[in-house]
């Protein structure tokens, strides 16, 4: 088998590539989230055994289905589809940016977010749905302004990149002086949120999150034959027929509103965007480790993170962005300590 | 190597070069007459003139000749450490924070605070620079493993993995200890006006290391911007370059942010300004990124002792705020090359 080509399933009038390795390494990695799933719901100040989860989740009506229904399972679902947003869209700008160190960030989607969220937190609104509203309508301007600043006879990936280290800095700046300007309780909870947090999260949040993945998954795959030709640079992307401009804008939009949505309802998970790509391509082996594949990290590290984080301080809820860090880095330094490829 | 191709004439390069120099000493006048409370120009200068024991003698001395000082020598240096770095990754969002330098330096001070009990400004420096030391240190050992040593993707990568690490970890220590967190904040905005007398002479003798050494491998890093295969075949010993261009961002860059605080715009977006102003070669790019680095930061300085009379804003907080907008300006003005 060829690595780089994959195999090729085909029959009457069509043919469909396929990667071993990758198929391998994804289902492993579902498998693992599924067990992370389970071990979400079980584990806990009040644990539970396999069995009374599934006598929870079927029909129980007692303590232990409230547990389950309204707290654990709510929360476990959202880490792990508000991960897999964030890998999906890491793996997107990783790619179309062709930097390793690309993530929706640089495009102020967390700056953004967390500079109206602050500013809301801080002028009194506490109530969820319009701290979600608030959080994706800043991400969406900043990346708006970011896109709109770099576009000068097209968009050149290099003034992209530094027009957004720009908007990042100015938003990050407001933001610091707004902390200053605030009473310390306001300060702290706004701080709070700005480390990612699932705790809390309910049925609402998930749907928010599943209805964001619905819509975002489905046109990542359809556009990522588009993403691989832009990868290979502006010139042969060019010459091989591909409507740059659009196809860049379309890929752009996707990334940003799947990282945009994570960010408004858990917070700026740190980190997930970054690593989960590279995790994803370095053990399929391939420099284009494939959006599904990082999106399946993205879920397996903040599922794992979240759940790290409730049990690694006795008595404290770690927030989510301080574990993702903590539990992906050490990942990605073994990988390429061990692994001679770049 | 013929820089021809660019297009900016050597006099130009150099007037250019006269014209920072200039504004970086009128911003240092500058520095030292204004403050946030107001002082004649004349009682300035007599104190100048006639250092005496008046109230303009002792805020003149004691106060604003050490911060114009700091400022000079800390926006050079994070000047010159963000262009070395660029230079050394080949990617134009790598500021000096993605050596580990930032994460260091913060992991220090958070366990002079924490571990040790020190809440002194002087623990502070000597922990933040050894963090920042020890944190390069490991990314460098990450990143340089393997046969092809340390490429650019490679060691930005170990750089962004070891930071988010150590950068977690201080979080968590933030998180569970509030006296920490307390001392940790004030640190971590970045200010100038720690920087007393009795630091400058401390700090002066790394930061004049790191800039000869970054001088030293400006032509490797002319050769490296072709790849490292085409510097190898240009006869430079690419693995000394890289070194000894990492080791000068740890000396300038840790020493910076362990003396006045993490304050990293300057380092990410001076480089940038300087190459679209010199063109790509790093014998010109070094030298004006190490003047308009004091440049920006004394402005910054300045226009945070004055914007908010009778308190002051920290530079830290305040160099983005100004900078940023002129800098996009800049970017959307000027043509951008890729590294």
């Amino acid at each position: 088998v060829n690595r780089a080509l994959g195999r090729a399933l085909r029959g009457p009038g069509f043919s469909l590539r396929y990667f071993p390795r990758g198929l391998l390494v994804a289902t492993a990695a579902l498998l693992g989230l599924l067990g992370l799933l389970v071990a979400a719901v079980c584990f806990g100040d009040y644990p539970l055994a396999f069995g009374q989860v599934v006598d929870a989740l079927f029909g129980g009506s007692g303590g232990q289905a409230y547990i389950v229904q309204r707290f654990r399972l709510p929360r476990a679902v959202a880490a792990v589809l508000a991960g897999a947003l964030l890998g999906l869209s890491g793996a997107i700008f990783q790619t179309l940016a062709r930097n390793v160190l690309a993530s929706p960030d640089v495009l102020g989607v967390e700056s953004g977010a967390a500079l109206t969220a602050v500013l809301m937190m801080l002028s009194g609104v506490s109530a969820t749905a319009p701290l979600i509203g608030g959080a994706f309508a800043g991400a969406a301007l900043a990346t708006t302004a970011v896109y709109l600043l770099a576009y000068r006879n097209g968009l050149n990936g290099v003034r992209l990149i530094l027009v957004g280290i720009g908007i990042n800095a100015c938003a990050v700046s407001a933001t610091t002086y707004a902390f200053m300007l605030s009473d310390v309780h306001a300060a702290e909870r706004a701080h709070n949120w700005m480390l990612g947090s699932f705790n809390g999260l309910g049925w609402d949040q998930v749907g928010v999150l599943a209805a964001a993945l619905a819509v975002v998954l489905p046109l990542a795959v359809c556009l990522a034959p588009r993403l691989r030709t832009l990868a290979l640079g502006d010139d042969v992307a060019r010459s091989v027929g591909l409507t740059l401009e659009r196809s860049r804008l379309a890929l752009i939009a996707v990334g940003v509103l799947a990282a945009a949505s994570a960010v408004a309802v858990a917070g700026p998970v740190g980190f997930v965007a970054l690593v989960a790509p590279q995790l994803a391509r370095r053990l399929v082996r391939r420099p284009d480790g494939g959006l599904v594949t990082a999106a399946i990290f993205g879920a397996l590290l903040t599922a794992a993170a979240d759940l790290a984080g409730r049990h690694v301080l006795a008595g404290a809820d770690v927030p989510v962005g301080i574990v993702t860090a903590l539990a992906g880095g050490p990942w990605l330094i073994y990988l390429l300590a061990t692994r001679a490829s770049t | 190597v013929h820089w021809g191709d660019f297009g900016v004439p050597k006099r130009g390069l150099i007037s250019g070069l006269v014209v920072l120099g200039v504004s970086v000493a009128a911003v240092a006048v500058l520095s030292v007459g204004v403050g946030s409370r107001f002082i004649p120009p004349a009682e300035v200068i007599g104190a100048l003139a006639a250092p005496g024991t008046g109230f303009a003698d002792n805020v003149v001395w004691e106060l604003r000749i050490p911060r114009t000082a700091a400022g000079l020598l800390v926006g050079a240096a994070l000047g010159l450490s963000g262009a070395v770095m660029q230079g050394l990754t080949r990617n134009p969002i790598a500021d000096p924070g993605i050596l580990g330098v930032h994460a260091g330096a913060a992991f220090g001070v958070v366990a002079a605070v924490h571990g040790f009990g020190l809440t002194h400004f002087r623990a502070y420096v000597v922990f933040a620079f050894a963090g920042a030391a020890l944190v390069s240190g490991a990314v460098w050992l990450i990143g340089s493993r393997g046969r092809d040593g340390a490429g650019p993707a490679k060691l930005a990568l170990a750089g962004a993995a070891v930071s988010a690490f150590v950068g977690s970890a201080t979080s968590l220590v933030l998180f569970a200890d509030s006296t920490a967190f307390d001392a940790f904040r004030f640190w971590s905005v970045g200010s100038l006006a720690a920087a007393k007398g009795g630091l400058l002479p401390a700090v002066a003798p790394f930061l004049l290391a790191g800039a000869l050494l970054a001088f030293g491998v400006t032509r490797g890093l002319n050769a490296l911007a072709m790849g490292g295969d085409v510097a190898r075949s240009l006869g430079q010993r690419v693995g000394l370059v890289r070194a000894g261009a990492a080791l000068a961002v740890v000396l300038l860059s840790g020493t910076a942010v362990a003396a006045v605080g993490p304050i990293g715009f300057i380092g990410l977006t001076v480089p940038h300004v300087a190459r679209a102003l010199a063109g790509p070669d790093y014998r010109w790019v070094l030298p004006y990124s190490a003047l308009l680095g004091p440049l920006v930061l004394l402005a910054a300085d300045i226009a945070g002792r004055v914007v908010a009379i009778p308190s002051e804003v920290q530079a830290g907080a305040i160099t983005a705020a100004i900078g940023a907008p002129v800098f996009i300006w800049f970017v959307r003005r000027k043509a951008v090359h890729a590294l």
